[in-house]
């Protein structure tokens, strides 16, 4: 468990700063709402991911993820990381630094140029788990002002809540439950769809590098969810919130038009809670007025 | 200091005189070890007078120059430096009886395993390590003392775990040479896994049709006390007189009177899932486990039975008693005891992926079933999930094999038997697409390739790659993987999906492994104490493996090694007594204050107080392992052919000369 049940340092990461304020929001107002205080970590960097440092030199990306957790650590906070990519690398690098005392001293090292220093005192969470596990499914429920019923969401965990499975330890990899669960707790219908658990195509470099791979998976994906005609899509990371909104705009450019809304997680809480679309959930090239109007009856 | 402390034991008939033997084995070790120079240095040692090398000192050649050399020369203690003890000391010790010297003035240093072999690349160093190694043996040598083998009585019974395939050949073979069996299986009827298949490869023979024969014929053998529904409760004893505590489960009905006429089953209102099935049909509360069932008797299933009593005034004879509850207890001895408790299926949960939930995604086991005339569907291939006929059928190979996840090993039967499924459905069903995805195919066996090429023939797609998920569309399932020899990905929709589940050790191994003091590998299988001389052999001289109990294996692997624990269990009963090593503790009783430390320490319960005030060591317990001797406070345990002495002469040859 968690060092305080109510206490996180707030990693957001790149891609909710710098493309959806409105997410951020919805993240702060309803963790707030919850009873749940986080707390910016100043001066926090790149997580950084697996494509931009790892793949090439394990040890700069050690020493940059190790930075951004000794922040935390001179908070006495964990770490609540809101991005599916964050997640995996922070964790991953906490898990190796805490077991591998050579890797430790080395990163130290490091650190001391600029007198910082890892030890190991803090845990890396993603939202989903604190929603699940220490918030709570019934919690969630009594928050809530309005059931969203009869609407149907195709769920989508994302690779990196769930893998590399035997660091993360987060869920069943090969049949996660808790963002259904937490979906469900919305009065929705979490829908089966084929290949639930495979990519959206954004991660890996793939959509920067190769923007016509990226939209024949994505492509494929969405197939897949088309299949069980579901209202929306609800993620709880934002680079594969960015690859389904964006994404379906590239191939709707195409000729391809799906259509399907997309959410991060917070957005339908805080919508649910009564929170204003304006603040939580304005800004996607997938239109989902349509969506809030017919559930939540407001424009 | 080792000269002088020889010295002190002066005594003309026995003064130590030593022949080295250094062996070559080939280039085994004289590729990495300087044998001159090893020589040379073995003659500067203290009490040595003979030195010799030899190409291959295990050869008749090479032990007849220790004889000699015991004979003409009057050496009187042996050092070999050769191979590991485990496989080579009892030929030499031989070799010293036949010269007329005590076996156990014998040392063996082995210059091979740790030495030649690891340090192949530094000639200079093996050769300096081979020569500590000598010296530390012939140090030990001079302290050796003669002893004598004890004799032990054996009784000419056994005791088999487990009436599957391998435990009805063991049974038989035992009860045919002569000796009284006990074969004790826990479900109520013998026959295992075998009676739950339709046809077995390559031969595709009908099951039940060879297996029921075997199972009459243990049933008619007066020599065979076959005790079904029943489980070991405790075992104690040693080698050659275990005592065992059978617990026969409470039937409620008399096995004396029945005559498995199966009415009590028929009046039954309890439907119960049936295990025999794979639970894919009910079976009543009061039940036969199976039509060839041996003994063909009615069990109440006491967790399920609403005790209505229909049964009771329906059977005919009497032999239903419903308030019976109590298990009842047997008691016995037996000679030695062989384990055949085979395998247990891999859980297709645990690989969530391949969606076990579903009701058309199956095991291999639940095909057999239903591909039986006596099975749920009487022969029929059906999907659950609706009754109706598949069009395509899916094989996913290695669910739970060569898998880091679960288990890593082969399972080594579930490609063949996969094969034989498909073969058998094309020849039912020709219009049936079938596809078997594989990573490698192991058809290792006597007429297995030809097996697996007529499949080939008969049209059976064989996809190479791993299949990564499955997924419900509509009605029909999809399977998602890769096909290596393309490098592309691919998928089939199929209407019944196959998982080839892997063999793993039976549930409750490991308790039945501490009962027993045997081993079990990282895997949970028994363990053998050699894996191809001595295949049946566990740790616990006395108790014998066979079949799947000892890893994945085959009907005609688990037949073999039934056949060869009886074969071995025999050899050791035949005498009725055997030759044991005397590498036991004993107690100086003068020295001996009867703390009772050592009795608290044995791990192998071998050390009793006795009601005389003694402490008595039980020789046929005792490892010899030495923690009582190392832990008595007075000094008054000796741990024979490894004494305080001889251990500190080793470690003096070792340590002299360092600083």
């Amino acid at each position: 468990m968690s060092l305080h049940a109510t206490d996180y340092a707030l990693y957001t990461g790149c891609i909710i700063p710098l493309r959806y304020p409105d997410i951020e929001n919805s993240i702060r107002e309803t963790m707030s709402l919850l009873g749940v205080n986080v707390y910016d970590m100043l001066g926090a960097g790149c997580c950084p991911p697996g494509g931009a440092f790892w793949s090439v030199e394990e040890m700069s990306g050690l020493v940059q993820s190790a930075r951004n957790l000794s922040i935390a650590e001179s908070m006495s906070k964990d770490v609540m990381a809101v991005c599916n990519g964050c997640f995996c690398y922070l964790k991953n690098s906490n898990m190796l630094l805490k077991s591998d005392q050579e890797k430790r001293e080395k990163v130290n090292t490091v650190l001391n140029k600029i007198g910082r220093k890892y030890q190991g005192t803090i845990s890396v969470y993603h939202l989903v788990e604190v929603l699940h596990d220490h918030i709570g499914i019934e919690k969630i429920k009594q928050s809530t002002k309005i059931k969203l019923d009869g609407a149907k969401a195709a769920v989508h965990y994302g690779c990196h809540l769930l893998r590399p499975s035997d660091h993360l330890m987060a869920e069943n990899p090969e049949k996660p439950h808790k963002l259904d669960a937490l979906v469900e707790a919305l009065g929705m219908e979490s829908v089966y769809y084929p290949k639930k658990l495979s990519c959206c195509g954004a991660g890996g470099g793939m959509r920067g590098n190769n923007p016509d791979v990226t939209l024949r998976i994505l492509e494929k994906k969405l197939m897949n969810i088309k299949y069980s005609e579901p209202d929306c899509i609800v993620t709880a990371c934002p680079f594969c919130f960015l690859q389904f909104d964006l994404g379906q705009k590239g191939l709707r450019d195409r000729g391809e038009d799906f259509c399907i809304p997309v959410f991060y997680y917070n957005q339908l809480l805080g919508l649910s809670m009564g929170l204003p679309k304006k603040r939580i959930a304005s800004l996607s090239e997938t239109p989902r007025d349509g969506f809030i109007k017919k559930f939540y009856g407001v424009d | 200091m080792a000269k002088s402390h020889s010295k002190k034991k002066k005594d003309i008939n026995n003064s130590p005189k030593i022949g080295v033997y250094v062996c070559h084995c080939g280039t085994n070790i004289a590729g990495s070890v300087n044998i001159r120079e090893v020589v040379d240095f073995s003659k500067t040692l203290s009490n040595v007078s003979i030195v010799r090398e030899h190409m291959y000192l295990c050869s008749e050649q090479g032990q007849n120059l220790i004889k000699d050399d015991i004979k003409k020369e009057g050496i009187n203690r042996v050092v070999a430096a050769c191979c590991s003890p485990r496989t080579h000391e009892e030929i030499f010790r031989k070799t010293l009886n036949s010269a007329n010297l005590n076996k156990y003035l014998y040392e063996q240093v082995n210059i091979r395993d740790q030495c030649s072999w690891p340090h192949f690349k530094d000639k200079e160093n093996a050769t300096k390590k081979a020569k500590h190694l000598i010296k530390s043996g012939v140090y030990r040598a001079s302290e050796l003392e003669p002893l004598e083998d004890r004799k032990l009585s054996v009784l000419k019974s056994a005791l088999v775990i487990g009436g599957g395939i391998s435990g009805i050949n063991a049974s038989l073979d035992l009860a045919r040479s002569g000796y009284k069996v006990y074969l004790v299986e826990r479900n109520p009827s013998i026959g295992g896994k075998m009676a739950q298949l339709d046809k077995t490869f390559p031969t595709n023979d009908c099951s039940a049709c060879i297996l029921a024969p075997m199972m009459v014929e243990v049933s008619n053998t007066p020599n065979i006390e076959l005790l079904t529904y029943s489980e070991i409760e405790n075992v104690s004893g040693h080698i050659g007189k275990y005592r065992i505590l059978v617990r026969k489960k409470q039937t409620s009905v008399d096995w004396e009177k029945c005559n498995g006429c199966g009415d009590c089953s028929i009046v039954c209102p309890v439907k119960v899932d049936n295990e025999f099935n794979c639970n894919m049909d009910k079976r009543k509360a009061v039940y036969i486990q199976f039509q060839q069932a041996i003994p063909m008797k009615a069990v109440i299933d006491k967790k399920k039975c609403i005790k209505c009593k229909l049964c009771e005034k329906r059977c005919q004879v009497g032999a239903i008693d419903i308030t019976k509850n109590d298990d009842e207890f047997i008691e016995f001895d037996v000679g030695s005891i062989v384990v055949t408790t085979g395998y247990d299926l891999f859980d297709p949960n645990k690989k969530a992926e391949y969606d076990y939930d579903h009701p058309n995604v199956i095991t291999s086991l639940e095909l057999e079933r239903m591909m039986c005339a006596s099975g749920p569907t009487k022969g029929e291939i059906l999907r659950p999930s609706d009754g109706r006929k598949p069009k395509t059928i899916s094989f996913i190979q290695c669910v739970g094999s060569r898998d880091e996840k679960t288990n890593d090993y082969c399972s080594r039967i579930c490609c063949t038997y996969s094969i034989k499924h498909a073969r058998l459905l094309k020849e039912k069903y020709p219009e049936i697409d079938i596809f078997i995805h594989y990573i490698d195919l192991r058809c290792f066996g006597k007429g297995y390739e030809e097996y697996y090429r007529m499949a080939r023939e008969k049209g059976v797609k064989f996809i190479r790659g791993r299949i990564s998920q499955v997924d419900s569309i509509g009605d029909r399932l999809e399977v998602s993987g890769d096909d290596d020899t393309l490098g592309e990905q691919i998928s089939v929709v199929a209407d019944l999906v196959v998982l080839a589940v892997a063999m793993e050790a039976p549930r409750g191994s490991k308790k039945l492994a501490n009962l027993l003091n045997i081993s079990t590998d990282k895997t949970g299988f028994f363990k053998e104490i050699h894996p191809k001389l001595k295949p049946v052999s566990t740790d616990s001289d006395g108790i014998f493996i066979a079949g799947a109990c000892q890893g994945p294996k085959e009907i005609p692997d688990a037949v073999g090694q039934g056949k060869a624990a009886a074969s071995a269990a025999s050899s050791l009963m035949s005498k009725g007594e055997i030759d044991i090593e005397p590498l036991f503790a004993q107690i100086i009783e003068d020295l001996c204050a009867k703390c009772r430390t050592c009795e608290s320490l044995c791990t192998y319960k071998a050390i009793k107080y006795t009601e005389d005030d003694k402490m008595e060591v039980d020789i046929a317990l005792c490892k010899g392992c030495g923690v009582c001797s190392a832990a008595c406070p007075s000094g008054a345990i000796k741990a024979n052919h490894f004494t305080t002495k001889q251990v500190r002469m080793q470690i003096l040859a070792l340590t002299e000369g360092i600083k």
